[in-house]
């Protein structure tokens, strides 16, 4: 899952951005309104954190340009302006949902989960391949109710492929999933992480549910019951 | 006694009770004295009379009644007394209860009350007796000078039983006319009084379902001339009131809002530590963000009193004469070791003689939040340029730091508490957004002019002027 946090206030912004990680999302952070709009030009995001008092250009003109600029990402709303008006303003100029300092960090975690199933339009926090179960609430997998021990990266990899069962993912789209934008991009990083995770299911015989699609991606195969 | 209404019947109506009363007593003293008019001529007509019956004849001085009718001064109602000199020849038989005495050339009473009896008129007169001349001229006897003769005494005294009937029904018309008249004038008064007063009851009402917040204002239409005034003074009142309010209200909802940011940061930082077993260093790690946060925090709520004592505290601090070139001298100095840590270039440029009448305490923060906004606001490795030179009012004060984040059209927003700029003069947390809400505030007091220039990316200008 990658996410975006918009925030001026440091506390916030690093303390939410940390706890997102541990959670295995990746997560990048601004600290203005600019920094925030260059990050959504430069890559794409599953959902963005976005402050409204922000130096510079504020969190409601971001939100405006990027929906103006075509940007359909969800876009949770995270302030401390708690007035009626303020949430409708916020709705109204683009925004998924809106949460209201100070917040708990488990509200907060619900709510990106829950607007990352609606992008990918999954009902359930629950994704079935074959035998194979992935859990996006607590990030965990289960093969036959055999839990499968994945490292944060090597599941981020097989959500991004669930997300998509059935169909091929291209390597630009796996490797957005799995680093930052600050991070340099490598030709065989994805390769490197599939090969990981088809030894990890090799473990459950079920390491042919992902296939290669040579000079395209790859795919994650849910075979039919 | 404290209502208008109830003051004013009672005092108009104990005034048309005095007036009432008066004309009253007048008229019946006019009255009474017209009967007694009458009565008196009555009483002279009817003396002249029986004097002229006292006759000095050829046997001496007599009262001669036969042609009069002396019943009407034996059944009680009228009393007659002649003597002639001290020997009485004609006495009423009463009369002796009417404590009279007959009247001697030294006192003639005349028409007076008898003591004993209220209504009862009494005359008297004192003359020498009618001389019939022909008697002593048949009894050939000399006719005597009338100052020879004794004087005869004729004391008169009647019953005014009429003018008494008239008089006592007078009473008791002029009572109840007088009753009738106060019921009347009370419940007209009153009426009077209500419809002079409505336009006074009407406003009490008004007033009184006014919001407590000011909200509202009175009408003045219809008013009475003499509520105007009130009614001026009220909305005058209202609307501070309702300017007080809605400070009150800014203010209230500013500092929830910036107590939730840094509620938020806590909040934040505790949940993601506690999301999952760390090592003393991660706890360690996230108590030092905390408490960067409770500083920050504690920052705001200092800058907050400060504010509000300085917008309760008067205009009149002790002003004295201040070099204000010293204390700028002072601040900057102050200042160097952040500007050096921040490899900022501080120019100072002090004028001579640059004294002003201030309150030093309010100057010497004035100009170190002026100059404590400068080098926190100032790009790193910039310029801070300090002028305090002579100006024709008094003392210019010019502080220009480059690296301003503050768009021009944000400048008149700059003095609004917890105004941060907007476009970056500080990231939440770290400006309270109060220094130049409080730096205003601290010129007023030292009937100061400030003002703020900003061209994004240059010069971030304050000119402070003081008298």
């Amino acid at each position: 899952m990658r996410l975006l946090v918009v925030e001026d206030y440091e506390a916030v912004r690093k303390s939410i951005a940390k706890g997102l990680r541990e959670l295995g999302a990746e997560v990048s952070v601004a600290s203005d309104g600019q920094g925030g709009l260059d990050h959504l030009r430069s890559s794409s995001f599953d959902v963005v954190i976005l402050d409204l008092m922000l130096p510079g250009v504020d969190g409601l003109t971001v939100l405006k340009q990027a929906r103006e600029a075509g940007d359909d990402t969800m876009v949770l709303i995270l302030t401390a302006r708690n007035r009626v008006q303020d949430r409708v303003d916020g709705l109204d100029a683009g925004a998924d949902d809106y949460l209201a300092k100070p917040f708990a960090f488990e509200e907060l975690v619900a709510r990106v989960r829950a607007l990352y199933r609606r992008k990918h339009q999954i009902r359930t926090p629950v994704v079935t391949a074959g035998r194979l179960m992935l859990d996006l609430n607590s990030g965990t997998v289960q093969f036959d109710d055999q839990p499968v021990p994945l490292s944060p990266r090597e599941y981020s990899l097989l959500e991004c492929l669930a997300l998509r069962k059935n169909r091929i993912v291209p390597r630009e789209a796996i490797w957005m999933a799995l680093y930052d934008l600050e991070d340099e991009p490598s030709s065989n990083v994805v390769d490197v992480y599939v090969g990981y995770l088809r030894k990890k299911l090799a473990a459950f015989e079920a390491d042919s549910l992902i296939q290669t699609r040579r000079g395209q991606g790859y795919i994650l195969v849910d075979p039919p019951a | 006694m404290t209502s208008i209404r109830s003051k004013f019947l009672v005092g108009a109506i104990g005034s048309a009770l005095v007036v009432l009363s008066v004309a009253t007593m007048v008229t019946y003293l006019a009255v009474k004295k017209s009967l007694e008019v009458q009565v008196d001529d009555a009483l002279r007509q009817e003396l002249a009379l029986l004097t002229s019956h006292v006759e000095h004849g050829s046997d001496g001085t007599a009262f001669d009644n036969e042609d009069l009718d002396m019943g009407a001064y034996e059944d009680g109602s009228g009393f007659l007394r002649v003597a002639v000199g001290t020997e009485e020849v004609y006495s009423s038989p009463d009369f002796q209860g009417l404590a009279l005495q007959l009247p001697t050339p030294e006192k003639e009473p005349q028409f007076v009350w008898a003591a004993s009896s209220p209504r009862i008129r009494a005359t008297a007169q004192l003359v020498p007796p009618r001389i019939d001349q022909e008697d002593l001229a048949e009894a050939g006897l000399p006719v005597p000078l009338a100052s020879d003769l004794e004087p005869v005494s004729v004391l008169l005294a009647r019953h005014d039983s009429a003018g008494e009937e008239f008089l006592r029904q007078f009473r008791i018309i002029a009572m109840v006319v007088l009753l009738a008249s106060m019921v009347s004038m009370g419940v007209f008064l009153r009426g009077i009084g209500n419809r002079a007063l409505r336009g006074l009851d009407e406003l009490a009402n008004d007033i009184a379902t006014l919001p407590a917040d000011g909200s509202s204002r009175l009408d003045d239409h219809a008013r009475p001339d003499e509520a105007m005034p009130i009614v001026t003074r009220i909305n005058e009142l209202s609307q501070r009131v309702e300017q007080a309010v809605e400070r009150e209200r800014a203010l209230g909802a500013d500092v929830a809002h910036e107590l939730r940011t840094p509620l938020a940061g806590l909040h934040s930082l505790i949940d993601v530590a506690l999301h999952r077993p760390r090592d003393v260093a991660e706890y360690q790690s996230t108590l030092r963000d905390a408490l960067d946060v409770v500083h920050q925090t504690e920052t705001m709520a200092e800058q907050l009193l400060r504010l509000h004592h300085l917008e309760a505290q008067g205009l009149n601090g002790s002003q004295v004469e201040v070099d204000v070139g010293s204390v700028v001298g002072e601040q900057c100095h102050a200042l160097e070791p952040l500007a050096a840590k921040r490899n900022v270039t501080m120019t100072v440029d002090i004028a001579n003689r640059t004294r002003a009448h201030a309150d030093p305490n309010t100057l010497h923060m004035l100009i170190a939040n002026l100059l404590g906004n400068a080098a926190s606001h100032v790009d790193e490795g910039g310029t801070i340029r300090v002028e305090c030179t002579r100006h024709e009012s008094g003392v210019q004060l010019t502080i220009i730091n480059s690296g301003s984040r503050v768009q021009p059209a944000d400048v008149p927003r700059l003095f609004d508490r917890f105004s941060r700029g907007d476009a970056g003069r500080g990231n939440t947390g770290h400006h309270s957004g109060l220094g130049l809400a409080i730096a205003k505030r601290e010129a007023e007091l030292l009937g100061a002019t400030i003002q703020i220039t900003s061209e994004h990316g240059g010069d971030f200008r304050v000119d402070l002027i003081l008298a």
